[in-house]
C-alpha cells in the first residue's frame, strides 16, 4: 500500500514537472503555430538564473520569479529579432531554433563552463503524510507547478488578454483586419512561453545538476506532453502530461527508465497514428 | 548520368592525389570528412530532393555502425562485406521508419518532431542496452578496414574509405540525375499535382527515405571503420545539429552543396577549434540561423544564381510524338464517369448533397451553379482529391470510391486546377515530361528510365499553338498566369488522359482568348474524342464550347440540358437572379 502510495506521489512529482516544462511549448506551438526547439535551452537558462541567485546569497525563492522575468525579456528579445521573421513557416521555425538552441547552449558554456553547477535544496527533509515519507521539496515543485500552469492556462482562456490571443489563432488575417495587435500579442505569447520554461528550470534546479546541455534532457519528454495532449488545445497539455507522466512512472515501475522512454515514444507514435495533425496551431 | 560519374571519377583522383600528397593526419581528416559528406548527401536525397525534413538521419548512420562494428570485430576478416549488410541494416531501419510515419501524411513539422524525439530515445537506448552496445563507452578497438584477413596500412585505409564514400555519393549523385531526381522534386514542391497525374506519392517518399538510410548505413560503417569506435553520442544532438547545418549551408537540392558544406565546415571547425573551440561553436549555431533566415537555398545555389546558372542546368528531357492516339475513353462498361448519391459536407453544412450525375458518351459537359453550388468539390471528388463521406464514384465502369488520387490518374482521369499548379522550380519540358511519366511509374523504374518521354499529339498540339514549344527551357514558375494555365493543360493531355476534368480553365483571359481556348477545346474533343467536363462561370465561353451543361445548386443537380434548355429553365434563372421560386 505505502509502496503505491509512494508511486503516486512520484507520478504526481513526474507529471508536475513535465507539464511545467512542456507548458511553453504547448502555449507557442497552439497559439503561434511555432516548434521551438530551443525550447530545453530556455529551462536550463532559468536553472542557471536560480545558480546565480544562488551564488549571490539571495534565498532560491526569489529565483522562481526572476527566472520568469529573465526568460520574459529573452523570449521577447527573440521573437522580435527572429521568429517575427519566419512566422508561417514551420520547416524554417524548425530549423531557426534548432539553430538558435545551439546559441544558447554555447553561451551558457561560454558565461558559466561546462562544470557542473548545483543549487542546494531550500526545503531539505522529508514530510510524512499518507503514511509515507516523501521529500518536502517535491511537495512544493507539485504545488507550485500546478498553480503555475493553472494560472497561466485560466489568463488565457479567461482574460481579455487570452481573448485577443484566441482570435488571433482562430484567423490571423480577420484578428488582424479586426484592429488587433498581432505582433504585440505574438511577442507576449512568446515571452510567456519562455517565462514558464524560465520558471520550470528554476523549480527543478535544486534537483540536479545544472549544466549548459541540461535542456536537452527536457525536449523529447516535453514534445511527447504535446504531442500525446493534442496540439491545439492548451488543457492539452495537461491531458498530455497526465497520460505521458502515467506511463513513464508506471513502466519505470515495472522495468526501466529506457522502456518508460520507448512506451511514452510508442504512445505518441500512436497517437498520431489515429490523429490529423493540424500544424497551423488552429483548430483543425 | 554521365556527367554525375566523370564528376565522381574525378574527384576520386583529385582524392586520392591529395591523400598521397599530404599523407598521414590530413589523409586520415579528408577521409573522416568525406564519410561526413556522404551523410550529409544522404539527408539532402530525404529532405532536399523528397522533402522530407529528417532530424534522425543518424539512426540508419548509427545503427549500421553499430552493426559494423560488432561484425567485425566477431569476425575481423569480414570487414568489406560487413559495409554491404550495414548498407541493407541503414535500409531496413528508414524503411520501418518511413512506413510507419510516412502513410499518414505527416506534415513537415511532425517528421521532424518524431524523427529526432527518435534519435535522442536511440542515443538513451544505446546508453543503457551495456550488453548489446558497451553502455556509454561504446564498442571500441573496431579494426581498419580489410579484406581476406589482411588490414591495410593507415594511409591506405583512409584512402580507401575516401573513395567508397565518394562511391557513394557517386551513386547518389547518378541517381538524382535521372528522371527520378526530378520527379521526388516534384513532390518535394507540390505533392499534390504529382498525385493528380498518377505519382503514388507516398511510396516514392518510402522509398526515397529507404535509399536515404541505405546510403546512410553505408557511412556509418565506413565511420566505424574510420574511427575504430562508436558509442552513443552517435545518435546525439550535437551531430543531429551539425549534419543538417552541413546539408543546409551547402545547399539543399544540389550533390555538390552538401558536399562542399560538410568539408568545408569540417575543415575550419578542425582548424578554429584548437585555437577557439568554443567560439566556433557559436558561431556555427550563428551560421546556422542566418543561412536559414537569409540564404534558406544554402551557399552553394546562391553561387550559382549569382553566376547566371539558373536551375535550367538541370538535365532537360527530350519530348517525342508518341506513336500511338491514346487519347479518348477506353473500351467500358457502363458510364465514362459515374457519381451516385454522394454526399460531402463540412462540419454541419452540407457541400454535395446526394448528388448523381453521369456521362454515357464522351461529350463536352460544363457544369456551372452559383458559388458554393459544389462544383469544384465534385470534379475533387470525380478525381480523387477528395473523398466523400457516402455513395459510390465509377471511373470506366471501375469503383473508384475512396481510392487515392493517383489510382484515378491510372485509370485516366486528368485534371487542371482552378489556380495552377506546376512544380515551378522545373522547366516546362520536364513539367510536361512528369505528368507524360507518371502513368505507370514506380520509383525504380523512374531510376533506370530514359529522359525520352513520349507526348500524345494532343498536348503536342497544345504546346504548339500557345507558344510554350518555343520555352520549353524556362522555369515553369517565371511563365505568366496564362502559359501556367496552358502548361496545366498540357500537362493534363500528356499523361494517360481519357476523361479531362478542368476547372475554370478561362480565368484571368480576354474574351478573344476564352473563345480561341473554347475553339481549341472543341478541336480537342472532336478530334481525339476525349471526354471533357469543364467547370466554368463565363457564359460566352460555355455558349462557345458546351455540348451539354449541368446546373448545380446546394450540392444536387438542379438542371441538366443543351445551353439554350438550361437558359430557359425559369429554376436557373431564378437562382441566378435570386428571385425566390
Amino acid at each position: 500500500m505505502d509502496a503505491l502510495t509512494l508511486e503516486l506521489l512520484n507520478g504526481l512529482s513526474t507529471f508536475a514537472t513535465l507539464g511545467v516544462v512542456a507548458l511553453g511549448l504547448g502555449i507557442v506551438f497552439g497559439l503561434m503555430g511555432i516548434i521551438n526547439l530551443a525550447h530545453g535551452e530556455f529551462v536550463m537558462i532559468g536553472a542557471y538564473v536560480s545558480y546565480v541567485v544562488h551564488a549571490n546569497g539571495f534565498s532560491h525563492w526569489l529565483s522562481v520569479p526572476l527566472a520568469a522575468v529573465v526568460l520574459f525579456v529573452l523570449g521577447g528579445a527573440i521573437e522580435l529579432t527572429l521568429i517575427r521573421r519566419i512566422h508561417r513557416q514551420p520547416e524554417v521555425t524548425i530549423l531557426a531554433t534548432f539553430g538558435l538552441s545551439v546559441c544558447l547552449r554555447q553561451v551558457a558554456e561560454l558565461v558559466f563552463t561546462k562544470d557542473f553547477r548545483g543549487v542546494p535544496n531550500p526545503v531539505p527533509g522529508a514530510t510524512r503524510a499518507f503514511g509515507v515519507l516523501f521529500p518536502t521539496y517535491r511537495y512544493v515543485l507539485i504545488g507550485i507547478a500546478v498553480a503555475v500552469v493553472v494560472a497561466t492556462l485560466l489568463a488565457f482562456t479567461k482574460s481579455r488578454f487570452g481573448l485577443t490571443v484566441r482570435a488571433i489563432v482562430a484567423d490571423r488575417d480577420l484578428a488582424e483586419a479586426s484592429g488587433i495587435r498581432t505582433g504585440i500579442a505574438n511577442l507576449c505569447a512568446f515571452g510567456i512561453g519562455a517565462a514558464t520554461a524560465g520558471i520550470a528550470g528554476a523549480l527543478v534546479a535544486p534537483l540536479g545538476a545544472i549544466e549548459p546541455q541540461a535542456g536537452l534532457a527536457y525536449l523529447p519528454g516535453a514534445f511527447l506532453v504535446v504531442i500525446v495532449g493534442g496540439f491545439n488545445k492548451l488543457w492539452g497539455v495537461v491531458v498530455g502530461a497526465l497520460i505521458v507522466a502515467g506511463v513513464q512512472t508506471g513502466v519505470i515501475h515495472f522495468y526501466d527508465a529506457v522502456w518508460a522512454q520507448i512506451a511514452s515514444l510508442g504512445l505518441a507514435v500512436a497517437v498520431l497514428q489515429f490523429r490529423r495533425v493540424s500544424v497551423e496551431g488552429a483548430s483543425a | 548520368m554521365r556527367r554525375a560519374l566523370a564528376a565522381g571519377a574525378l574527384a576520386a583522383v583529385a582524392v586520392v592525389a591529395m591523400s598521397v600528397a599530404l599523407g598521414g593526419f590530413r589523409a586520415g581528416q579528408l577521409s573522416l570528412f568525406l564519410v561526413f559528406a556522404a551523410l550529409a548527401v544522404s539527408l539532402d536525397f530525404v529532405w532536399g530532393y523528397a522533402g522530407i525534413l529528417s532530424l534522425g538521419q543518424l539512426l540508419p548512420f548509427g545503427i549500421a555502425a553499430y552493426a559494423s562494428a560488432k561484425i567485425t570485430l566477431a569476425a575481423p576478416s569480414l570487414s568489406v562485406g560487413a559495409l554491404i549488410v550495414a548498407a541493407l541494416i541503414g535500409a531496413a531501419v528508414a524503411a520501418g521508419i518511413g512506413v510507419a510515419m510516412l502513410r499518414r501524411r505527416p506534415t513537415a513539422v511532425v517528421v521532424g518532431l518524431l524523427t529526432l524525439v527518435l534519435s535522442l530515445t536511440a542515443e538513451q537506448i544505446a546508453e543503457q542496452w551495456r550488453d548489446i552496445t558497451g553502455g556509454f563507452n561504446g564498442l571500441t578497438g573496431v579494426p581498419r578496414i580489410g579484406a581476406f584477413g589482411t588490414e591495410l596500412s593507415d594511409t591506405a585505409g583512409d584512402i580507401v574509405i575516401s573513395v567508397l564514400a565518394l562511391a557513394a555519393i557517386t551513386v547518389v549523385g547518378v541517381g538524382v540525375s535521372r528522371p527520378i531526381g526530378a520527379v521526388l522534386i516534384g513532390i518535394r514542391s507540390n505533392e499534390r499535382r504529382m498525385e493528380a497525374l498518377g505519382y503514388d506519392t507516398v511510396r516514392c517518399k518510402i522509398w526515397a527515405f529507404t535509399v536515404g538510410g541505405a546510403v546512410a548505413g553505408f557511412a556509418g560503417a565506413l565511420y566505424v571503420h574510420r574511427t575504430g569506435f562508436v558509442s552513443p553520442q552517435i545518435f546525439g544532438f550535437t551531430l543531429a545539429t551539425s549534419v543538417v547545418l552541413w546539408t543546409l549551408v551547402g545547399g539543399r537540392g544540389t550533390i555538390v552543396g552538401p558536399v562542399v558544406g560538410a568539408l568545408a565546415i569540417n575543415f575550419a571547425s578542425a582548424t578554429l577549434a584548437d585555437v577557439w573551440l568554443q567560439y566556433w561553436t557559436l558561431a556555427t549555431g550563428v551560421i546556422f540561423v542566418v543561412v536559414v533566415v537569409v540564404m534558406p537555398d544554402g551557399v552553394v545555389p546562391s553561387l550559382q544564381r549569382l553566376a547566371g546558372r539558373s536551375a535550367g542546368r538541370r538535365r532537360q528531357p527530350t519530348l517525342l510524338p508518341a506513336d500511338a492516339e491514346p487519347s479518348g475513353a477506353p473500351p467500358h462498361d457502363g458510364a465514362i464517369f459515374e457519381a451516385i448519391d454522394v454526399r460531402k459536407s463540412f462540419g454541419f453544412f452540407r457541400l454535395i448533397d446526394g448528388l448523381t450525375l453521369r456521362m454515357d458518351e464522351p461529350e463536352l459537359r460544363c457544369l456551372v451553379g452559383p458559388n458554393g453550388a459544389g462544383k469544384s468539390t465534385l470534379l475533387d471528388i470525380l478525381c480523387g482529391q477528395q473523398g466523400c463521406q457516402a455513395g459510390t464514384v465509377r471511373i470506366f465502369g471501375q469503383e473508384c470510391t475512396g481510392k487515392p488520387s493517383w489510382e484515378f490518374a491510372r485509370n485516366g482521369v486528368s485534371r487542371k486546377f482552378q489556380s495552377p499548379q506546376l512544380v515551378d522550380d522545373l522547366s516546362v519540358a520536364t513539367n510536361v515530361a512528369i505528368a507524360a511519366w507518371g502513368a505507370d511509374s514506380s520509383p525504380w523504374g523512374l531510376a533506370r528510365r530514359s529522359w525520352n518521354a513520349p507526348i500524345p499529339p494532343a498536348a503536342s498540339e497544345i504546346l504548339e499553338r500557345t507558344g510554350l514549344g518555343e520555352r520549353l527551357g524556362a522555369r515553369a514558375g517565371d511563365l505568366s498566369h496564362g502559359d501556367k494555365q496552358w502548361l496545366e493543360v498540357a500537362m493534363a493531355l500528356a499523361g494517360n488522359c481519357r476523361l479531362l476534368l478542368l476547372d475554370e480553365p478561362t480565368a484571368g483571359m480576354t474574351v478573344a482568348e476564352s473563345l480561341e481556348a473554347a475553339a481549341l477545346l472543341r478541336d480537342l474533343h472532336a478530334r481525339h474524342g476525349l471526354p471533357i467536363v469543364i467547370v466554368e462561370h463565363d457564359m460566352t465561353f460555355i455558349r462557345a464550347v458546351a455540348d451539354r451543361v449541368t446546373v448545380l445548386a446546394r450540392g444536387a443537380v438542379l438542371a441538366d440540358g443543351d445551353v439554350a434548355e438550361v437558359e430557359a429553365n425559369p429554376q436557373v434563372r431564378a437562382i441566378y437572379s435570386g428571385v425566390d421560386t
